[in-house]
């Protein structure tokens, strides 16, 4: 791991403080907090914090993209998130007294503040009003993660949906229009094959119909977007 | 029907009949044992959760295979000149492949989380290893099966490469002969 570089800068001049959680802070506390960080420069690329690491501070960007990764069961990277100016990173292990649970690296050249620990707690002590910006900054990021647990599961049943299409087209074959499909279901047929519910089914149908993956005609699907619909349904080679 | 033909049956049966409902009840042991049950581990609902997608993916190949593929292998057997809807096996084939390609995925995520000592579970170690040897095997025989009729059963071959070349303009997948990779 390359040693970054260290700069100097006061809180109080600092150009993203305005758009970070320690906007509330004021005068004496911003001259305190500049006495209790230190700024340093990291290249693209470089781990900002690693997991497993135990945290000595808070992490807060000046300049620069970095990722949150994890490394998934099947040893693969998964970014969990992106940061840039004016976001502070490594707030969950710090305040939970825990250890990394993931990494942080730079995705381009990167200027970055960490505070020391034991500051940044009496600092959240003594002023509600950051202790109050963590929490709505945990929130948010709380609302970003259910976001993406719902894209996820979403992204599985349309997946589904596109593939019990495939197999339709594939076993019943298209009318001489080359897109209908020749065969007539119900929405519940369709949903016995998806593994979801009747209303899930239409709902699912109603999206790849607005989507312009196919259009509908009473029990009639017509196939508009092959490629896409192949896409959706994620077709391995 | 000719003889390649009731011994397709007999597979098909071997499959719905023994393989699949064998693996069906090894993964609600694994899903319902006392161990996943009371784990106290941070990382039981990650378990719970890949053991369910198991299960959903499995039922789904299933359904499948049972409604659509399976009828259709058959179909090929009597098909005739009046006959004009005929399936797309090869298409069906590849997209059957893709889906185990999917099952033996999460299977391969479930193996390699059981070599941590907190997940010595027996229920689940049987269950991998179902998948990894066995399913994996069956599904080699049948593609094998599909392959020799393609070869030397007068009847499929003629009416599946007829089909063949009648879905060679709109197969969904860019892949190769459905046959070359057995093991995906």
């Amino acid at each position: 791991m390359k040693k970054p570089l260290h700069i100097e800068t006061g809180c109080a001049h600092c150009n993203v403080r305005m758009h970070s959680v320690f906007n509330v802070l004021q005068g004496e506390q911003l001259t305190e907090m500049s006495m209790h960080k230190s700024c340093n420069i990291y290249k693209k690329g470089q781990y900002v914090f690693a997991e497993n690491g135990l945290p000595t501070g808070l992490f807060c960007i000046n300049s620069g993209k970095i990722k949150i990764t994890t490394t998934g069961y099947d040893g693969k990277e998964q970014i969990l998130r992106l940061a840039k100016s004016g976001d502070v990173v490594g707030y969950r292990a710090l305040i939970s007294n825990e250890r990394y649970a993931s990494s942080a690296v730079t995705l381009e050249d990167a200027s970055i503040c960490i505070i020391d620990k034991d500051y940044f707690f009496k600092a959240m002590d003594a002023t509600p009003k950051l202790m109050f910006e963590m929490v709505k900054k945990m929130s948010h990021d709380l609302k970003t993660a259910e976001d993406h647990i719902v894209s996820l599961s979403q992204k599985n049943v349309r997946e589904r949906m596109a593939e019990a299409l495939l197999f339709l087209k594939a076993t019943y074959g298209l009318e001489e229009d080359q897109q209908t499909i020749m065969v007539n279901l119900t929405r519940e047929e369709i949903a016995d094959y998806v593994g979801t519910s009747t209303e899930s089914c239409i709902r699912l149908l109603s999206e790849f119909n607005q989507d312009k993956l196919i259009s509908l005609s009473g029990k009639k699907i017509k196939i508009i977007n092959l490629p896409m619909l192949i896409q959706t349904a994620n077709i391995e080679d | 029907m000719c003889k390649h033909a009731d011994e397709t049956k007999i597979m098909i049966n071997h499959l719905l009949e023994e393989v699949y409902p064998l693996l069906a009840l090894k993964i609600k042991y694994a899903l319902e044992c006392n161990h996943l049950q009371h784990s106290l581990a941070p990382e039981k609902q990650v378990m719970n959760d890949l053991m369910t997608d198991i299960k959903n993916e499995f039922q789904s190949l299933v359904t499948y295979e049972q409604k659509l593929v399976f009828p259709s292998v058959l179909k090929i057997f009597l098909a005739t000149k009046e006959q004009d809807i005929m399936p797309n096996l090869g298409d069906l084939l590849q997209l059957t492949k893709s889906k185990e390609h999917k099952l033996m995925h999460k299977i391969r995520r479930l193996a390699l989380m059981l070599e941590d000592p907190q997940w010595d579970i027996e229920a689940q170690s049987i269950l991998a290893k179902a998948f990894l040897t066995n399913f994996t095997t069956e599904k080699l025989n049948w593609y094998k099966m599909i392959e020799n009729r393609t070869k030397s059963c007068s009847c499929f071959k003629k009416n599946y490469f007829k089909l063949e070349k009648s879905y060679k303009t709109n197969s969904i997948l860019p892949n190769e002969h459905p046959f070359t990779n057995p093991n995906h």
